[in-house]
């Protein structure tokens, strides 16, 4: 809306309107990150690292920043022409903040060796992580989302089960109800020494911790979620015809979703941890494995990579919880804002 | 405003009487909560009788038991003491025949004002053999540009819907 007001109002200055147009700011926005970037690459490229250091990959880490900058800036021109690359506008000061971070890291390692290696490797030292170890950490990438997935999926299917159960039947309540409030609150990893020597395999024994640990945040919530809904609700349901299969499936289940979500939410959380402990102590594959391994041989610049790796892929199933969310909760809309 | 509707769903067609309806029996009711423990008695040997197509308003004050007795017609409760018979036959809980359009704003949120609408139907697995009275039904009111929408984005429609819902239930055929 605002650019059609500056368009009336610039008629005598069209330049000017220009500039003042959002997508004059998200070009001289996407511009800007771009030139940043193509300073970080110059600044890596032109630089030279101290003399008795070998990073191998120093020219590769400008070239990816240069690619970078380069590709900023075709999004940047695309925006002049296409209105949904404006959005990325936004982006823009973390894109600068990014690469002031970056130039500030490489010159207290790699240029001026101020911090102490090898606890402290440079960006290139990570970067050489990725290239040359990536058929490892591909395996661990593969290994901890087969771990975290079969276990989350069955401990958040046993627990939202559970939790109906509890939620809709007096009987189920009475007997899950005080074994839930005995075993609940123990952290799943205290099971971890037990684990290991009742299941057959560690693969097995980190499953029943990771769906433990799931399992217990999800029941809950979908117990008090069906436990609160408002049984007027089960009233009209009823005077209309309505079964029991139908209060639950239609009604009781419905009601309850924004409660379940919270309650997987929690349990994501939570899984990571297990899924990082139990692959330490346990599993020979994986990346809380990788870190445990790379700190062992002090291969620090391995275990940022990993670190790095993790957040990513941590950060990423939570947005991805969120997307699920929102599409199932489309009602919602309006009323949560979290 | 609490409304019982009560109409012949399971009453014979009777091809000498043009009057439609069903008879409602209300003998000797007494009902009381449990309220932590202590009886709230609320309603003390209650009897009325509505006859085929009589159309009757329960007047009172706030809290003087007018809903609870709707509950009890309804077969939402079973009452404490007595017997609420249709047709002199004992109501053994709800039915689609005996509806309530409720006192508080009841729409299910996370339906859309259509499936809402549809929700009798549905209950009763004749959604699929009946689904154009459903439409019907939006466009009798005006809804069905609102079809779509969920009551946290329209306020207007949940008055009408839920006044559709109970009509879809009591109504034979149309």
């Amino acid at each position: 809306m605002s650019s059609v007001v500056d368009e009336v109002s610039s008629g005598p200055k069209p330049a000017l309107g220009f500039l003042a147009s959002p997508a004059a700011r998200s070009l001289i926005g996407g511009l800007t990150a771009a030139a940043a970037w193509l300073a970080v690459a110059v600044f890596i490229a032109y630089w030279p690292d101290r003399p008795e250091s070998d990073w191998a990959y120093t020219d590769d880490l400008a070239v990816l920043c240069g690619a970078l900058a380069i590709a900023l800036a075709l999004a940047a021109l695309a925006g002049v022409w296409f209105a949904g690359l404006q959005s990325l506008r936004q982006l823009g000061p973390w894109l600068v903040a990014l690469a002031l971070f970056l130039v500030a890291w490489e010159t207290v390692t790699a240029k001026l060796g101020l911090l102490p290696l090898p606890f402290f490797p440079p960006p290139q030292a990570i970067l050489e992580v990725v290239i040359d170890d990536r058929a490892r950490l591909g395996a661990c990438i593969f290994a901890s989302f087969r771990l975290l997935a079969t276990g989350y999926f069955l401990g958040a299917a046993v627990g939202f089960v559970t939790g109906v159960a509890i939620g809709w039947s007096r009987l189920a309540n009475y007997w899950i109800h005080p074994v839930l409030r005995f075993i609940g609150p123990l952290p799943a990893t205290a099971w971890l020494p037990l684990a290991f020597f009742i299941f057959p395999s560690s693969f097995s024994a980190s499953i029943f911790l990771i769906a433990l640990a799931t399992g217990f945040p999800v029941t809950v919530l979908t117990w008090s979620g069906v436990a609160g809904v408002n049984s007027s609700y089960y009233d009209i349901a009823r005077t209309l015809g309505a079964r029991q299969r139908f209060l639950v499936l239609k009604v009781a289940i419905p009601a309850a979703m924004p409660h379940v979500f919270v309650g997987l939410f929690m349990g994501l959380g939570t899984s990571f941890a297990v899924l990082v402990v139990a692959e330490m102590l346990g599993v020979k594959a994986g990346l809380g494995w990788y870190l445990q391994w790379a700190q062992g041989w002090a291969a620090y610049a391995n275990m940022y990579a990993a670190l790095l790796i993790m957040a990513l892929l941590c950060s990423g199933l939570i947005t991805l919880l969120f997307r699920l969310r929102d599409r199932l909760l489309s009602w919602q809309k309006g009323l949560v804002r979290w | 405003m609490v409304v019982a509707a009560a109409s012949s769903e399971r009453a014979r067609p009777v091809s000498n009487n043009p009057v439609r309806g069903t008879t409602l029996t209300i003998r000797e009711v007494s009902h009381r909560f449990d309220l932590e423990g202590q009886p709230l008695p609320v309603l003390d040997r209650i009897s009325l009788r509505i006859g085929r197509g009589e159309f009757v308003a329960l007047l009172g004050p706030s809290g003087c038991g007018k809903s609870t007795l709707l509950r009890l017609v309804a077969g939402l409760n079973n009452p404490s003491a007595g017997s609420v018979l249709v047709e002199g036959q004992e109501i053994e809980g709800p039915d689609p025949s005996r509806v309530v359009v409720f006192q508080d704003p009841t729409l299910y949120p996370w339906r859309t004002v259509r499936s809402n609408v549809a929700l009798g139907l549905e209950a009763r697995g004749q959604l699929r053999t009946h689904r154009e009275r459903v439409e019907d039904a939006l466009r009798l009111v005006g809804l069905t540009g609102f079809a779509n929408a969920y009551r946290t984005s329209f306020r207007a429609a949940c008055r009408s819907a839920r006044l559709w819902r109970a009509h879809w239930s009591t109504t034979r055929s149309c």
